[in-house]
């Protein structure tokens, strides 16, 4: 019986305390020059002060808010939880910014929510605990952000749209050609054996291209099976060699830990992976450099290197060179670090880079096991 | 009447070889290079009435090459293709005409009979 008494006076005496801190002078001048809301509220929940910003910001008068509960402030789908929240705060009210990356809204007295962040901080009175929100309207910010995504979304819809003409036209180009030699007739046997072989390679190409694009665009859950990466990773520097649009005289070097233990990967993912960081090493050294593929073994897992001694990647672009387009290549596409990235991520892993003008490129991918 | 030379500049191994056929067919007197160095050294060796040439190569594009091949062979008309461009560059570009990628090979005649 004794008990809502004593609550009744414990909140009483915070609103005394309310009352001192709010009618001192020299709070009521700092609080009506900030420019953000602020609003005042005991730990029962009750709004004991709030400035002109926050009558602003709301459309309430003062006297419309005070004495009721700050929850009439927040949208009603977060209510319930919003009075845990700020009953779990009084417990320890350290100062710390609302929602924790949460989106937070304000509602104002016309229902229009408003998208806010939120700043606690509490204030000490001897007869007990206040807490001071100071609230932000970052309506125009999210307009900004969306319109800025939606710059870089056009951007890249635009880069795309030209890479697929590019790598489209090209081998259609060919193709179109070459099916209308067939029927042309009068062709000499090697004539006719080149637009054959023009008709598959370059369907081939599209094929190709079409997939790059997909598995960009959409990713393909890994089909993780444990397997020998050393095995791999020599076949695919094998056939890298003998390709000799980008061979040359190129010298190779493996050195594969015969120790490396047995990592789970998809083995069509890791393979376009391997291709794609040797084939950039073989288009760096531009036929007359070292390349060097190395595994080892690390703290849960497997490390694959490949390095070459080409010009190396200068530093305002180490970053850059992921971005899906991004390509210094005359006919490249700048999908193959995007696609390693996201392939080697998928897998839980990590794709590093170490390079700097005229210092040679090394591409590191730790796998877990 | 002696048949019209052409010389194609295209480092698409497919293309090249399309392109070389098909204005064979047509009755050109046809050469072919992988890229606009090749082309230029070719051009030391004999007179060609077109020069035929893909836009983005490297490490030079078809571009310089055209501008090269202008100054040093003025009566040479020059033809570019590509399967991708801006209109800017190749207002510029000192050529005689262009020709999208894919090739309509009955435009590309049609030009070249103009
Ligand atoms: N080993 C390397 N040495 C120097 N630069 C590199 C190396 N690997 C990648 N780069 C740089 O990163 C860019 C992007 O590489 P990425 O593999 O994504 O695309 P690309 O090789 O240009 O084209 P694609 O792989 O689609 O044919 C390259 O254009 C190049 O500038
Ligand atoms: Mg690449």
């Amino acid at each position: 019986m004794n008990k809502p008494h004593s609550a009744a006076r414990k909140a009483s005496s915070v609103e005394r305390g309310a009352e001192r801190t709010r009618s001192d002078p020299r709070f009521r001048w700092a609080a009506e020059a900030a420019p953000n809301a602020l609003i005042m509220v005991g730990a029962d929940g009750k709004i004991s002060y709030v400035n002109g910003q926050a009558e602003k910001l709301f459309g309430y008068s003062r006297k419309e808010l005070f004495g009721q509960t700050i929850e009439l402030l927040v949208p009603k789908r977060v209510r319930e939880h919003h009075i845990k929240y700020r009953q779990d705060y009084f417990q320890q009210p350290t100062t710390r910014a609302m929602g924790q990356g949460r989106e937070l809204f304000g509602v104002r007295k016309d229902g229009a929510e408003i998208p806010v962040e939120i700043g606690l901080n509490s204030i000490t009175t001897e007869d007990g605990t206040l807490v001071l929100a100071s609230v932000i309207d970052i309506t125009e910010r999210k307009r900004l952000e969306r319109k800025l995504a939606q710059t870089e979304t056009l951007a890249m819809v635009g880069s795309m749209v030209a890479a697929v003409a590019h790598e489209i036209r090209n081998p259609l180009n060919s193709i179109v050609m070459a099916a209308k030699l067939l029927g042309a007739g009068d062709l000499s046997g090697e004539e006719l054996d080149q637009v054959r072989t023009a008709l598959t390679n370059e369907s081939q190409r599209l094929n190709r291209t079409l997939e790059d694009f997909l598995q960009f665009a959409r990713p393909r859950i890994p089909k993780k099976e444990p397997g020998d990466l050393n095995a791999l990773i020599h076949e695919v520097l094998l056939a890298a060699k003998t390709d000799t649009a980008v061979a040359g005289r190129t010298v190779t070097k493996e050195r594969l830990d015969p120790r490396l233990p047995r990592a789970a990967f998809d083995g069509d993912q890791m393979r376009q992976v391997l291709w794609n960081l040797i084939r950039n090493a073989f288009q760096a050294v531009e036929g007359k450099g070292r390349i060097e593929v190395r595994t080892e073994p690390h703290d849960g897992g497997v490390t694959i290197v490949v390095e070459d001694n080409g010009p190396g990647v200068p530093d305002d672009q180490r970053e850059r060179i992921f971005a899906p387009f991004f390509t210094t290549k005359a006919k490249g596409t700048g999908l193959g670090l995007p696609i390693c990235r996201s392939i080697v991520t998928a897998h839980g892993g990590e794709i590093r880079i170490d390079s700097g003008p005229n210092r040679g490129t090394r591409f590191s991918i730790l796998l877990p096991l | 009447m002696r048949s019209q030379s052409v010389l194609i500049v295209d480092d698409d191994l497919a293309g090249r070889a399309m392109l070389r056929i098909s204005l064979k067919q047509a009755g050109f007197d046809v050469d072919s290079a992988g890229s606009a160095e090749e082309a230029l050294r070719r051009l030391q060796e004999r007179r060609y009435d077109w020069l035929l040439t893909d836009a983005k190569m490297e490490p030079m594009d078809g571009f310089e090459l055209s501008r090269r091949a202008k100054t040093l062979y003025p009566g040479m008309r020059i033809i570019m293709t590509s399967a991708l461009y801006n209109d800017r560059d190749i207002l510029v570009a000192p050529i005689d005409r262009f020709v999208p990628k894919p090739i309509r090979f009955d435009s590309l005649l049609n030009a070249m009979r103009a």
